[in-house]
């Protein structure tokens, strides 16, 4: 147990500038994290300051301009909007990514049946994202990240859309399928206390240009912790205001 | 454990919403019996105004109220159209549903074909915008006499000038249907590594289904604007070539005739693409 574990992503001195025919934006100045392997680690900060930004850039999506990224493994990644296909059966979303890559082999297909089943979505393989709860289809686009077997997972806010009863229901579902599928993740949120619910460690940014203020470690010392049993634990409303704190001061800035 | 509870709940609830779909309550039952009722009223009204409006056109021409040398009379219209042969109606018909057909599948591939183009590269589209803005805005039917000279007076120039008239129009209204496809569906294929290519075949191509199908009803109807005034113009064949003939003649029953085909035409092409469209979409 007390043995170290692995980094397996790291951002070493992140740079990142838009430029736009109105002027340059600096979303992320000098970047620095780690994550080891099997650690839920969320990113917070106040509203437009480049978290996804730099979820983006993880994920190789957006060029940086300095810096680097290391990673060992291979990336998934879920945004916020589900982004079902409505013209397919959620069967035929959920192997999406595995005919983008080229990986729809017999194999893989017997692995995402298995996903369904295991995740009380396999009787509904024939019917169209539509048929579904916003809960459901959120763990439709979890499955068809999961098919392509990513070992870190990137999530930006993908809770926000649902209803506050749902939300709390999908995370609890998500963070036992992550814990379950023994994944790294990295997740964006603007929800302090969902942050906290899910994650080993909590980086604080900045206001726009990003940076990062600080890097909570959170430990519950529950046995068998989940997003709902530990928001009942004293503790969590410790790193709540610790964190809210933090935050109010860069929002208050952004104010002025 | 309480929370798994609460989860199983929740699971179940989500079933029991999907299965009420399929049991029909009293009040639905009532309540589809009366827009069933209220789309045959509509459908009976529409039969009424097209029979009373017969009825009249014909009983003014019997009684000498109009004249029906020049308004023509719905049943010599009727003649006109049961003696198909002697008047080559069918011959002409054929000519005019030939080259509309070539003239739309012309223009509906070659406008998706270049339109794809201009989605795939923003400097094509944005070199070729202010053509294609002015192209779009002129009025087609002055290219006739132009298009004549150029290829000949013949079936080639007709369904040119359909193709003419379709064309731009294809071009625009799939490139905007293209271009405004949901960012986030594109951005969701590219976390999965997805090329330019299947982010066209599955994501953009198919989110655009119904924006193609409407493209290709507004298609049909001008793909026929186009021919027949191409046959006005080259005046060898096809309804546009009756129409005038009729009309340099005085037979207005052959132009009434005509015209009537020509709507029916047009409908039934129309009305081809509409079940293709049904056939499409239950298949997906
Ligand atoms: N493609 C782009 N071109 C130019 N500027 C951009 C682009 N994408 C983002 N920006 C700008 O960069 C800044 C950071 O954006 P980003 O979306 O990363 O922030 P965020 O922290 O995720 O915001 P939110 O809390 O709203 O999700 C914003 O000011 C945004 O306007
Ligand atoms: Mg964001």
């Amino acid at each position: 147990m007390t043995e170290e574990k692995k980094s397996i992503l790291k951002a070493n001195n992140i740079y990142k500038t838009y430029q736009a025919e109105n002027g340059e934006i600096e979303a992320l100045k000098n970047v620095n994290f780690e994550i080891k392997q099997g650690e839920f680690v969320s990113i917070i900060g106040p509203s437009g300051c480049g978290k996804s930004t730099l979820l983006s850039i993880v994920a190789g999506l957006e060029e940086k301009n300095d810096g680097e990224i290391y990673i060992d493994g291979k990336i998934g990644y879920m945004l916020q909007k589900d982004n079902l296909l409505e013209w397919r059966t959620i069967y035929k979303n959920v192997l999406l990514g595995l005919e983008i890559q080229n990986a729809l082999t017999e194999e893989n297909k017997e692995y995402v049946i298995k996903l369904l089943k295991k995740y009380g979505l396999y009787e509904f393989k024939n019917k169209y994202p539509t048929q579904l709860s916003g809960g459901m289809r959120q763990r439709v686009a979890l499955i068809r990240t999961l098919a392509i077997r990513p070992t870190i997972l990137l999530l930006d806010e993908a809770f926000s859309a649902l209803d506050y009863q749902t939300r709390l229901m999908v995370t609890d579902d998500i963070y036992k399928i992550l814990k379950n599928e023994k994944i790294t993740v990295l997740m964006v949120t603007h929800d302090i206390s969902e942050a906290i619910s899910m994650s080993d460690k909590v980086i604080v940014l900045s206001k726009r240009p990003a940076t990062v203020k600080k890097i909570y470690d959170v430990n519950f010392e529950i046995e068998s912790r989940t997003p709902l049993n530990c928001r009942e634990s004293p503790k969590f409303s410790k790193y709540f205001n610790l964190m809210w704190k933090e935050l109010e001061q860069y929002e208050k800035c952004t104010e002025k | 454990m309480k929370n798994a509870q609460k989860n199983k709940e929740i699971k179940s609830q989500e079933n029991v919403e999907i299965k009420n779909k399929g049991m029909i309550s009293k009040d639905r039952k009532k309540y589809l019996k009366k827009i069933k009722l209220r789309k045959l009223e509509i459908f009976i009204t529409q039969i009424s105004i097209v029979v009373i409006f017969i009825a009249i056109w014909e009983i003014l021409a019997r009684t000498g109220k109009i004249d029906s040398f020049i308004t023509s009379q719905p049943s010599r219209i009727l003649k006109t159209f049961l003696d198909l042969s002697s008047n080559d109606l069918l011959r002409h018909l054929k000519i005019t549903c030939i080259e509309t057909l070539v003239g739309f599948l012309l223009g509906t591939v070659m406008g998706i074909i270049i339109a794809i183009i201009l989605w795939w590269s923003s400097f094509i589209s944005k070199v070729s915008e202010p053509f294609l803005v002015i192209l779009n805005a002129l009025p087609k039917v002055a290219l006739g006499p132009v298009i004549i000279i150029w290829v000949g007076a013949g079936m080639p120039a007709i369904i040119v000038m359909a193709l003419a008239i379709s064309l731009i129009v294809t071009i625009l209204n799939v490139l905007n249907g293209l271009i405004n496809t949901d960012k986030e569906k594109i951005k969701m294929a590219e976390t999965f590594n997805a090329n330019k290519l299947q982010i066209l075949t599955k994501i953009v191509m198919p989110a655009n289904i119904s924006t193609l199908f409407n493209t290709l009803k507004v298609n049909i109807g001008l793909s026929l604007v186009g021919v027949i005034s191409g046959e006005f113009l080259v005046s060898k064949g096809g309804i546009g070539y009756l129409i005038v003939y009729g009309g340099q003649v005085f037979k207005l029953d052959l132009v009434m005739t005509s015209v009537i085909i020509l709507a029916i035409v047009a409908a039934v092409m129309y009305e081809s693409i509409e079940i293709l469209e049904k056939i499409v979409i239950k298949q997906k």
